[in-house]
């Protein structure tokens, strides 16, 4: 936003931040002539506890970024620290001089990127700030108005500690790293402090230098602190580094070894850990991988160096150039960028950080975007299931196994029926057909499977059917992603609805597409077959964010016929049973005959005498015959039954259609676009031939910019036009409108 | 008495600068007003030229603005009546096109915007068609594969 001119001036009467010779004025970072900052309440004044104006910042730290958190430590009550999640919505880049020499000097050897003496030192211009009220704790600061983020690079510094806090030291991260003075993340692994040091140049090809502030310096808040904290009223400088080394400004930890008699000290940062060895309370953070340190300077939303060379002279998509990245809402959360991928964050393209859109007063959306979604791992889906992989060889050595379950059960020593063979290994449901949840066959040219062929194995059965163990669930098919490419100059004729765009997915049809969303974005498309159900579902992404989902069916059922052995079982069990009781009746039928042929004498000579013994004898024993032969029969249907007992057939799903299987395998995006006389009709459209120029020249092309005529040339049109300072009568100046909506030749 | 050059421009109308490649048929010559004259749409007398005739632009120093000749006509006594109208571009463009406006149509764009243009002319139903294939990169999908038999069975030991 521009910065409040009332405020900080008018941005022609800024001053360089440097008094470098040959200062490139468009180059230079900007401050305020601060004799004309009005307060609001005294020209030229600030007054006692007035924040600064929040005009000038151009991003806001996020309460969820790793420098947010400020703590309280009440040296007094130490275990109890007092902290505050609540971001920093506005803060300044400035300096505080109280010498109020001016202008400093300056002087620095491009040539020798390791002097860093005093002498070489880029130097801010402090102005005169005595009549600045003494009680207003920010009167000697002077805020960055503008600052060129290619000319405004930060190089890390950390400090860091033994093991035993018995050695703190304060050196530059690409050190550190290397190693370049003993204290490395091996001898020194507590980080205690992350500082950044402003690495600044005031033209565009120079080399930047550091920026040296004689007494303090850094970033102020540019509002009240939201902080219900002691001792924080009034204070507007939050991160002020008092007089250290090298200017650098202190964005995570504390200042300076706290004691216990120190009252109200205030740490900066998350994720630290408070010490209290030696008498001293001491915050850090072990370095680890350092990716936290780098995720602490991105909250800064500025380029950023680990390496001092790059911070010295490289470009801003350098590979060793870090940028922080800021969100929708102008908030910085920690996420960086880096090298080539610097080019997609808007400070790229700033030319100061006046075109930075944030509002610090605006409301904050709270929503977190994301450009990408993404996928899941499907594993640990635990069950019962088994799969097999089969071949066409195998399918068919399938339906011939799944007939012979009964084959094996007579099959006793004697001939006869192998009764406990039968109820041990075939009685209780152990049925081949029943483990068959469904025979499916993928339009894969070969389903992923593990290990070696082996003999499948359906529920307890094993049988002579080889196939291969598939362990996976589903399986990511990925087809090759596309550009969506505009063919009209990325005009109105790529986007609806002139041209049309429609996406076959094989197996799951078409889908429509927006142009107006894919145009000029990667298409890819991933399908994910679930090999336990056939279906498959197609995943569109956009630059990897999915905007579409279909799905649809990819297997074909295989009808799966097999013996039904349940039922043989039970029908076998109840043979067994008829049988074993038949041949039984069968053994004691001619005692039970005798027993009648008996009874018949008796019965015979008491009604008939001697002839009705004779004639009752005979019945008895006519009797006793039947009902031998009886049992006989019953026994051998009985073991007929047993031994033919027909198999019931079971069949597992039925045949499905093979129609997504006759189209095409690959995806394939489908283009309508049109058609004219200024368009040729070759593939692609011929979009610069003369029937175009002639069109331009007598119509022009559609455009909506607010800008002067003389901006363009030829014909030009303008729907409205500010006559401010034409000496045209009012007639004149509707005939102006007039024209200039009819179209100008400039 | 007022002075005023006559031209002859090919110029199209909508142009800023019509007296670059001008002719010019009469320069600083004497003119009157006919009669009250508007400035917008002036009568302007002249003597008889049949040069003159050839004219059809005019600039008259006095109002210090440009006209369009739009009718003459010549009457017996030799002079020639010029009906004018003011040409607001030529006479004020190279002011107006500094002001700031909401250009909506731009010849030196070159080719069309993002922004519609309904006055392209694009045939509203005839349309051409392709499409761009999206290989899947495995190339695992066939219609007759070998091991692309899947089954599921429930018992032994479970696959996951």
């Amino acid at each position: 936003m521009l910065p409040n001119s009332v405020f900080y001036g008018e941005p022609e009467t800024w001053l360089n931040a440097t008094t470098k010779p040959n200062a490139d004025n468009d180059a230079a970072n900007k401050i305020p002539p601060y004799s004309t900052i009005n307060s609001g309440i005294a020209v030229g004044k600030l007054s006692v506890n007035t924040p600064l104006d929040n005009s000038i910042c151009y991003a806001g730290i996020a309460d969820d970024s790793p420098i947010a958190q400020l703590y309280c430590i009440d040296g007094a009550d130490y275990n109890n620290p007092l902290f505050d999640y609540s971001g920093i919505i506005n803060f300044l880049w400035g300096y505080v001089d109280t010498t109020t020499s001016i202008p400093r000097g300056y002087s620095i050897n491009i040539n020798d990127l390791s002097n860093e003496s005093e002498t070489n030192k880029l130097f801010l211009v402090p102005q005169t700030l005595d009549d600045y009220p003494t009680s207003n704790p920010h009167r000697y600061f002077t805020p960055f108005v503008s600052i060129i983020p290619r000319n405004f690079v930060l190089l890390i510094y950390i400090e860091c500690d033994t093991l035993q806090f018995s050695d703190r030291r304060q050196v530059a991260l690409d050190d550190y790293i290397n190693n370049t003075y003993g204290y490395s993340p091996t001898t020194h692994p507590y980080i205690t402090a992350i500082h950044v040091a402003p690495v600044a140049s005031n033209t565009m090809t120079g080399q930047r230098s550091f920026m040296a502030i004689n007494d303090n310096g850094g970033m102020a808040l540019a509002y009240n602190m939201p902080y219900d904290l002691p001792q924080l009223e009034g204070i507007y400088d939050y991160w002020a580094n008092r007089g250290n080394v090298k200017t650098t400004v202190k964005i995570w930890g504390n200042t300076n070894t706290l004691y216990y008699n120190n009252t109200y000290q205030y740490i900066n940062g998350k994720e630290g850990t408070f010490n209290t060895d030696n008498g001293k309370l001491t915050y850090y953070k072990e370095y680890g991988d350092g990716e936290w340190i780098l995720r602490c300077v991105a909250s800064l939303g500025l380029f950023f160096a680990v390496k001092r060379t790059t911070a010295y002279t490289g470009a801003l998509d350098d590979t060793d150039m870090y940028c922080g990245v800021i969100d929708d809402n102008g908030l910085c959360h920690g996420d960086y960028t880096r090298g080539t991928d610097n080019r997609s964050q808007p400070q790229y393209s700033w030319t100061n950080t006046n075109d930075s859109a944030y509002d610090p007063t605006a409301p904050i959306d709270p929503n977190t975007y994301s450009n990408t979604t993404a996928f899941n791992y499907i594993g640990g889906l635990s069950s019962m299931l088994k799969r097999y992989v089969l071949d066409a060889r195998a399918v068919e050595s399938l339906g011939g196994d799944l007939f012979k379950i009964g084959d094996d059960i007579v099959t006793g020593e004697s001939g006869y029926v192998d009764y406990d063979n039968i109820i041990l290994n075939n009685f209780l449901t152990n049925n081949p057909i029943d483990a068959i949840v469904s025979l499916k066959k993928y339009p894969v040219r070969d389903i992923p499977h593990t290990g070696s062929r082996h003999p499948l194995k359906l529920g307890k059965v094993q049988i002579a059917t080889t196939g291969f163990d598939m362990p996976y669930s589903s399986f990511m098919y990925l087809f090759k992603p596309i550009k969506v490419f505009p063919r009209f100059g990325n005009s109105f004729l790529d986007y609806a609805p002139y041209t049309t765009l429609d996406l076959y997915i094989p197996f799951c049809g078409t889908i429509q597409l927006d142009p107006n969303d894919v145009m000029g974005h990667t298409l890819d498309v991933q399908l994910l077959i679930d090999y336990t159900t056939g279906n498959c579902d197609a995943f569109v992404s956009c630059d990897n964010l999915v905007i579409e989902t279909v799905s649809g069916t990819i297997a074909i059922d295989i009808p799966v016929t097999g013996t039904e052995s349940a039922t043989v079982n039970s029908n076998l069990t109840q043979g067994i049973l008829n049988s074993k009781s038949m041949t039984a009746a069968r053994k004691i039928a001619p005692l039970t005959g005798a027993m009648k042929t008996a009874g018949g004498a008796v019965a015979g000579g008491r009604v008939a005498g001697p002839g009705g013994a004779v004639g009752g004898a005979g019945i008895g024993a006519m009797s006793a015959a039947k009902s031998g032969f009886d049992s006989k029969i019953s026994s051998i249907a009985a073991d007929y039954e047993l031994t033919h007992t027909q198999a019931p057939l079971r069949m597992i799903s039925a045949s499905s259609p093979v129609g997504g299987w006759a189209i095409d395998y690959n995806c394939r995006l489908i283009i309508t676009y049109p058609t004219g006389n200024v368009i040729n009709n070759t593939t692609p459209p011929d979009f610069n031939n003369d029937e175009l120029a002639k069109y331009g020249h007598i119509n022009g092309f559609a455009t909506l910019d607010n800008a002067t005529m003389d901006k363009y040339s030829g014909l030009v049109v303008a729907d409205a036009i500010n006559l401010d300072g034409i000496a045209a009568t009012e007639n004149e100046k509707d005939l102006i409108r007039a024209a200039c909506k009819e179209g100008c030749y400039i | 008495m007022m002075a005023a050059t006559l031209y002859k421009t090919t110029a199209d109308t909508k142009s800023i600068d019509k007296i670059t490649g001008a002719e010019i048929i009469a320069p600083d010559i004497e003119i009157k007003a006919f009669e009250s004259v508007s400035i917008l749409t002036p009568v302007f007398v002249l003597a008889y030229n049949a040069a003159y005739l050839r004219a059809n632009y005019i600039y008259v120093s006095d109002f210090a603005k440009w006209y369009y000749i739009t009718d003459m006509s010549v009457d017996t006594a030799g002079r020639i009546f010029l009906r004018c109208s003011i040409d607001v571009r030529q006479t004020f463009g190279v002011a107006f096109i500094h002001c700031p406006a909401i250009i909506t149509r731009a010849e030196n764009i070159g080719k069309p915007t993002l922004y519609p243009d309904s006055q392209l002319p694009v045939h509203p139903n005839k349309k051409n068609i392709t499409s761009i294939i999206m290989p899947e990169t495995s190339s695992s999908f066939t219609g007759d594969g070998d091991t692309c038999y899947l089954l599921t069975c429930i018992g032994g030991e479970p696959t996951e």
